[in-house]
């Protein structure tokens, strides 16, 4: 049986998340602007896929398909009336790719609407549909909730108190997105990273970070910050380099050689664990694992 | 700076849209040419973008003085004001993020000032399906197409609907702008745009180069 999340995390070597979801299902074919939510339900063999692959690089957690699921984003996609059966297949198509061979983390990203007066987005309706979506995880028994890609520490707590109080005895892991400004790192809404992480972490997480946004000088110099001021332990998932556009679409310029450079040295700083964001596929977790190994013989 | 520009910048930099209104009534009141008025608006909503560029702003101040910037365009230029806001304009734009793109706010931006340099600008919102781009462009005939992309896996829509214009024969008819956070000049010139600017106040200063041209 495998230790509880909340106990493995305290120890070495640092924990393995996998790469990126979305991305790579865009080089599997997923049209632009479709959520990858949308193949849960119709192209399954591909989401269990992307989950073997990076289960064989070695990566100790898989994340769900399930990063959009939440009904506000879901919404966008006409699959709302959905949102049980894509959450439930979410789970059960990591489970499957898994063969309980990893830790399985329900992902859950933020639903893209900015709170009044800014935008349409209530309290209310985060907090309700949150509630929904941990509860769908809850029930198909994940070993932690992993919330991503937060970019306001407001609708960053509201989606970790609904996980908690849905499913008290379920750990949360929360990481923000985050960018560098003259003054230090901050969300796109002025949340300063320490402050953040502190807050997420005072509220329950048991695993705080950041990902996406930055590129790897930046995420370098984040985490190397982040583990002087914060106790709780941390978790970096760069993207594979900055997006460029190339003739043949989209690339991120990252190879795995280069991306598990910059990962050594976040490793190096006490980072707690380590995945890829977008761009990432399963030669960067198999560097990672490589890295890992080496590291922590 | 006049003192009652000082004020107008610090109305617009604070995001007060009731103050910023009530300067603007004032001005109006006096009947002063509003597009002349205008300009020390402008240079506070440049000032916000500026401080925004250098970290000293984040997206709730940025959005809070383009709503004051927004609340003194409604009251200097009414849209009741008809056809005597058409002689104003210096063209007409259609705006709007792209399909499969949820992201509002550096489209609003430009929205904002596009507006306040005198442009009359529909904007779609986010999220617009390509037909409809194709159907209000077909309808309103606009000298400009303003396509949004905050996504790296939606910036190909915008050359989808460049291609769907070529196909129902009105691209010429329009000149396409292009923008957002992952396209650049390189993507703008190999899917046929017009051009392309990578922040809001570039994208005005395009514009009107455009026109002129």
């Amino acid at each position: 049986m495998k230790e509880q999340i909340a106990d493995r995390i305290l120890h070495t070597p640092p924990l393995l998340f996998d790469g990126a979801i979305g991305s790579r299902l865009i080089g599997m074919g997923l049209p632009a602007g479709q959520a990858p939510e949308a193949w849960i339900l119709s192209q399954a063999d591909k989401i269990r896929q992307v989950h073997e692959e990076y289960t064989q690089a070695g990566a100790n957690v898989i994340t769900t398909c399930s990063f959009g699921g939440n009904r506000i984003r879901l919404k966008k996609g006409s699959l709302d009336r959905k949102c049980d059966a894509i959450n439930r297949r979410a789970v059960e198509i990591a489970k499957e790719a898994s063969q309980g061979k990893t830790y399985i983390a329900g992902g859950m990203g933020p639903t893209g609407e900015f709170f009044q007066p800014h935008g349409l987005l209530t309290e209310e309706s985060a907090d309700k549909t949150f509630i929904e979506q941990a509860g769908i995880l809850a029930d198909c028994s994940i070993d932690f909730f992993l919330l991503e890609t937060h970019y306001d520490l407001k609708e960053a707590l509201i989606s970790l108190n609904a996980c908690r109080k849905t499913a008290p005895s379920i750990p949360v892991a929360v990481t923000m997105t985050f960018n560098s400004t003259p003054n230090g790192f901050f969300t796109v809404m002025g949340d300063s990273a320490v402050e953040a992480l502190k807050t997420l972490s005072d509220n329950g997480a048991f695993l705080v970070g950041s990902n996406c946004t930055l590129e790897a000088e930046g995420m370098v110099k984040l985490a190397k910050y982040l583990v002087t001021e914060i106790d709780t332990p941390l978790l970096i998932q760069p993207n594979a380099g900055t997006p460029e556009i190339t003739p043949d679409g989209v690339v991120y310029p990252q190879k795995a050689d280069e991306f598990a450079q910059s990962a050594q040295q976040i490793l190096s700083s006490g980072v707690h664990a380590f995945g890829g964001c977008c761009g990432s596929d399963a030669t960067h977790i198999s560097a990672l694992r490589v890295l890992i190994d080496k590291n922590f013989r | 700076m006049s003192k009652p520009n000082q004020e107008i910048h610090n109305c617009i930099l604070d995001g007060d849209a009731g103050k910023t209104k009530i300067l603007a009534e004032k001005i109006v009141n006096a009947g002063s040419n509003p597009t002349e008025a205008l300009q020390p608006f402008i240079t506070a909503i440049r000032h916000a973008g500026d401080l925004f560029d250098q970290g000293e702003f984040f997206l709730p101040q940025l959005l809070l003085s383009a709503k004051a910037m927004q609340a003194a365009m409604d009251v200097m230029f009414p849209s009741s004001e008809g056809k005597s806001a058409a002689r104003l304009s210096r063209g007409t734009v259609i705006a709007g993020t792209i399909q499969g793109d949820i992201h509002e706010i550096g489209k609003n931006l430009v929205c904002a000032l596009l507006s306040a340099h005198g442009f009359q600008v529909v904007d779609l919102g986010a999220d617009v399906a390509l037909d409809r781009f194709v159907q209000e462009t077909e309808q309103h005939k606009p000298d400009f197409l303003v396509l949004s992309a905050l996504l790296t896996t939606t910036m190909i829509n915008q050359k989808h609907l460049i291609d769907q214009l070529n196909d129902k024969g009105i691209r010429d008819g329009v000149k396409v702008l292009v923008g957002g956070a992952p396209v650049t000049s390189d993507w703008a010139e190999e899917i046929g745009a017009d051009g392309y600017a990578p922040d809001a106040s570039r994208a005005v200063a395009l514009a009107i180069k455009l026109l002129d041209a």
